[in-house]
């Protein structure tokens, strides 16, 4: 039985070829959208859950209550993990996380920095699944000065060379054994260390912090059964209010204290990509980028099936009498409902089959749009293919039911006598279709052109400083040393107009804390201020612009000890007129001096909101050299001489720089990316209705042949034809925009939200988007009722 | 075997009631090979068509082997319909996309025969019309006497106790109609029961009995 379906499902493929080129094209390119967009979405559901103990694997979080509302933080204070181990018998292995910054590691003649090295607890390694190529996971880490690389890096620096038990040099002054070589990490893991160094290193170095006064590390735990975190939870926040009493020496402050005290909170590691948040109900931008995909993937699929289903049914002329006469031998409708049913089906798995070909070759395509790397092989891996016939089963299932259950209606009797009704008009759910699809596509459209605006609005978002001609210069290992003799060398020189430094990235500054205190402040009033460590110069160098007061200056010896720079925002928190001059206590400074207010400038992504901010004086804890070439001369040459000098002073470690530019420039890749997604999404929905479309309206014309030939016969002009012929499509495209445009506000608005700063829709990409969405689909029409239109009104009648 | 008794068929045309059939009663026994004759228009088809239940009657009973059709369900009409009746038209309606043995396989295929039925009953088939030769032809490849061949060979495949036959000839010239004409009578005597509509007074001459019908009306 099948195979006679299929047999007929075939030939009646082979007998419409343009049909089955436009319905199969249509449907391979809906599908092969949807499969990339499922990859990417299975990539991003399947971060961290290949390891093993996954279930069992939670990150210490904490809620911290701020008078603006919880703001959360996934770090804790050094000593708590060892604590929280000693102290809970839940807890089987503890791991701390963190990164000593960007190390030098040199073995003989190779040195090179590592960004990707990792202090770690020794149990790191049994915790999660980063399996070990050489060396045994129970004790690699035990002796402080033992280092575990990987592969790629063993490969670096030993070449061939076996690394186990060779010496390799840490910033020019530790030497470390290496006792493991790890596998590389799997690229859907968070977790990305290459180099595993121990948290004794880092205290013997001195990188360390012993107090529970402050939140600086990732700290990992694994229990002994997942059922327990809850009661974990609050074990942790017990044991840490008994850590923090001793440092708050009045038991009315820590009374005080209680009523805001943290709250801290098991975070499990399958959640880390998609549900991990920072600060104050931060966007969980991974999940929002999976559902954004999801819908738009459905979009896609949902627009091909609508394809299909219109195209079989205006078929349906043509297949009636099959229908009919399969009844009259004894069909069932259940059986011509199977017959249809089997036909779409088979439809969608020779799409499917076109569909792969197409995600192998697009997929560096889609790899390049979406900024992901994933591999060649993903399509048809174990998991996926399944997954992809699925896909196709579905597809055929949805696009089949409307065509098997219209067709299978069809009475023998009238589909017999040849005179089922062919109305010049389309059935009322053929219309809906169509305008629905269309709407799909306005919305799509719609968003890459909102997306596109915002994008360009983010480019140009004034810094508040003069990012052109600057530079900084991290200050790696012992090199922080050297900064004051590199920023004298370096003003020596004409071609260098400005050096400062700052602690932190200085496009990235301002973490943030509370305990600020001021003269008439609310004493329940306990707002978060960012702090930035700088030298002196660094107003001057950034140019940022003062709203009132000086900037620091040696002129004043009590600069370097009570002297706080702040920006609009922190004025703003005061409630004052005029700041300078206040008293105001922070960050260990006490009953320092305002000297000076910025304008609120961008200390960190233009995608975050400008908080407020207070600036200290701090030379001696300079990280990062900032340098303002001079305009005159060349930009190189000024490059070439910074790097002169650079070598004389630092001959160890190489020369590296960054363009304040080039920072901000890569905090848009993702929006980039974001949008030249929508945008791929946006023609391939576009092209997909018209095929469908232009499918549609072959079909349509064809029944009213004989009505254009009366026509004319009649004297209709050929302008007049295709006019009345194209009348109907301009209607549905009308509609179909005015049902997008609220959803695509309404949508997009949503979407806008997470951005700090943001476009506002302009109300005119609406009309851009309407005439283009006619434009196109009268274009699409036009072929067909214009040849149509022209046609010789003797041969249309002769047929009859 | 078929027992009308005061069948009425009418259409809603607006406000007025058009009826195609009015007050119809016939008896038909098995074996009799019957012609209904009349104008355009007369009711022919219809009558045909309740007969082969691809219509329902507005009014009256149907009794067909003593089951009451105008009472039945859908599903248990259609059960009597497979096992009982087979259909022949006038302009053949053969799927184009199938071949003559896949045409004739299709019924059976329908009536849940195992594959080795089918191919035993489409090979019998096959051989006593006589067109084994063209067994894998497509139906535009062939004649309309050989389409409509292949139409009545379809019908009686599994083997009805009835054939409905619309103008079967209709669309043949004479010669190819003659030889249907006595396929048909032939099947009669091998104890089918043959309703045909027809306007032509030879082929009537070939059954055994024959109603005219008049504006709905059986004339006597």
């Amino acid at each position: 039985m099948l195979g006679n379906y299929l047999k007929v499902a075939f030939r009646n493929l082979v007998r419409f070829k343009g049909y089955s080129l436009i319905n199969i094209t249509g449907l391979a390119i809906g599908m092969a959208a949807c499969l990339l967009m499922l990859l990417w979405i299975s990539n991003e559901l399947s971060f961290d859950k290949f390891n093993a103990n996954a279930d069992r694997l939670f990150r210490v979080e904490q809620d911290q209550k701020t008078s603006e509302g919880i703001f959360h933080v996934n770090i804790v204070p050094y000593p708590m993990g060892p604590a929280l181990k000693e102290e809970i018998p839940e807890i089987k292995r503890m791991s701390r996380y963190v990164s000593p910054g960007t190390i030098l590691i040199r073995y003989k003649d190779a040195a090179f920095f590592e960004t990707s090295a990792r202090a770690v607890d020794p149990s790191f390694l049994q915790m999660f699944s980063f399996p070990l190529l050489k060396g045994d996971a129970e004790t690699v880490l035990n002796e402080p000065f033992s280092v575990v690389i990987n592969e790629d890096i063993a490969r670096k620096y030993f070449g061939a060379e076996d690394p186990i038990g060779k010496t390799l040099t840490i910033n020019t002054t530790h030497s470390c054994i290496v006792t493991g070589v790890m596998k590389k990490v799997p690229s859907n893991s968070s977790i990305r260390p290459e180099v595993l160094v121990t948290i004794e290193f880092l205290k013997r170095a001195g990188i360390y912090a012993d107090t529970w006064g402050s939140n600086q590390i990732v700290t990992w735990i694994e229990l002994n059964h997942q059922e327990e975190a809850g009661a974990v939870n609050s074990k942790i926040t017990a044991i840490y209010l008994k850590n923090l009493a001793p440092l708050i020496p009045s038991p009315e402050e820590f009374n005080q204290y209680l009523k805001r005290a943290a709250e801290f909170k098991l975070m499990p590691l399958p959640d880390l990509r998609l549900r991990s948040t920072f600060g104050y109900g931060g966007a969980q931008e991974n999940y929002q980028g999976v559902i954004i995909f999801s819908v738009m993937a459905a979009f896609i699929l949902l627009i091909a099936c609508i394809n299909f289903m219109n195209l079989s049914t205006a078929r349906s002329a043509n297949r009636a009498k099959e229908v009919g006469l399969r009844k009259v031998v004894g069909a069932a409708r259940g059986n011509i409902v199977f017959q249809f049913f089997s036909e779409s089906i088979l439809m969608t798995f020779i799409a499917l089959l076109f569909a792969l070909i197409l995600v192998e070759t697009f997929l560096p395509v889609f790899n390049f749009l979406s900024g992901k790397h994933l591999d060649p092989a993903a399509p048809f891996n174990i998991k996926f293919l399944p997954l992809a016939f699925a896909i196709a089963l579905i597809t055929g299932i949805i696009s089949g039911t409307y065509p098997a259950l219209f067709l299978s209606r069809f009475e023998p009797i009238q589909t017999l006598k040849g005179g089922l009704n062919r109305g010049s008009k389309s059935p009322l759910f053929r219309k809906i279709l169509v305008v629905l699809q269309f709407s799909l596509s306005v919305i799509l459209i719609v968003a890459t052109f909102v997306i596109y605006q915002q994008v360009k609005y983010l480019e140009t978002i004034k810094v508040g400083y003069d990012k052109d001609q600057l530079i900084y210069l991290p200050l790696r290992g012992e090199t922080t040393n050297t900064y004051l003799s590199l920023k004298q060398e370096l003003l020596k020189d004409a071609r260098i107009s400005g050096v400062s430094g700052s602690s932190q990235l200085p496009t990235n500054m301002g973490a943030n804390s509370g305990g600020a205190d001021w003269e008439g402040k609310d004493p329940n009033f306990q707002p978060l201020i960012g702090i930035g460590n700088v030298d002196y110069d660094y107003v001057e160098t950034m140019k940022i612009e003062l709203v009132e007061g000086r900037s620091f200056s040696q002129e004043y010896a009590t600069d370097s000890s009570k002297a706080i720079l702040v920006n609009e925002g922190v004025v703003k928190l005061m409630g004052v007129q005029s700041a300078v001059g206040k008293t105001f206590s922070f960050n260990g400074v006490n009953n320092g001096t305002i000297i000076g207010v910025m304008k609120n400038y961008h200390y960190q992504s233009i995608h975050n909101v400008i908080e407020p901010l207070a600036v200290f004086l701090v030379p001696a804890r300079v990280n990062y050299a900032i340098v303002r070439l001079g305009t005159g001369g060349s930009l190189t040459s000024a490059l070439d001489q910074v790097k002169a000098i650079w070598q004389k002073i630092n001959p160890q470690y190489p020369f590296e720089y960054t363009f304040f530019d080039q920072d901000i420039e890569e905090n848009l890749q993702s929006d980039r990316h974001a949008g030249s997604i929508f945008n791929a999404a946006a023609i391939l929905a576009m092209a997909i209705a018209c095929l469908g479309l232009f499918g549609l309206a072959s079909f349509m014309i064809e029944q009213r042949t004989k009505e254009i030939g009366i026509r004319k016969t009649l004297g209709a002009s050929i302008t007049g034809i295709t006019t009345m012929l194209s009348k109907e499509f301009v209607q549905w495209v009308v509609v179909a925009n005015l049902i997008g445009w609220p959803i695509a506000y309404y949508i997009l608005n949503k979407l806008l939200q997470s951005y700090a700063y943001r476009v506002t829709i302009d109300w005119m990409i609406f009309l851009y988007v309407g005439l283009i969405s006619l434009l196109i689909a009268l274009l699409t029409v036009s072929y067909q009722s214009v040849r149509a239109a022209r046609a010789n009104p003797v041969d249309s009648l002769k047929y009859e | 075997m078929i027992k009308l008794r005061s069948v009425t068929k009418a259409y809603n045309s607006g406000v007025d009631k058009t009826f195609v059939l009015r007050n119809i009663n016939l008896h038909v026994k098995e074996g009799e090979f019957i012609s209904i004759m009349g104008p355009s228009g007369a009711g022919k088809s219809t009558l045909l068509h309740i007969i082969g239940m691809l219509d329902s009657i507005s009014d009256g009973e149907y009794h067909f082997f003593d089951q009451p059709v105008h009472a039945l369900n859908e599903k248990k009409r259609a059960a009597l319909y497979k096992e009982y009746l087979g259909f022949v038209f006038q302009s053949y309606h053969l799927i184009d996309d199938l071949t003559v043995y896949e045409n004739l396989e299709m019924p059976l295929l329908y009536k849940k025969y195992n594959s080795s039925e089918r191919k035993s009953l489409v090979c019998d088939t096959l051989d006593r019309f006589q067109i084994v030769g063209k067994k894998n032809l497509f139906p535009n490849q062939l004649s309309g006497g050989q389409q409509q061949l292949v139409g009545v060979a379809r019908a009686i495949i599994s083997k009805p106790k009835l054939l409905l036959a619309d103008e079967p000839t209709g669309n043949l010239h004479s010669v190819q109609g003659e030889e249907i004409m006595q396929l048909l009578s032939n099947l009669n005597q091998d104890r089918t029961t043959i309703i045909q509509v027809t306007h032509s007074e030879k082929n009537a001459g070939y059954g055994t009995r024959i109603l005219q019908l008049k504006d709905g009306w059986i004339e006597n």
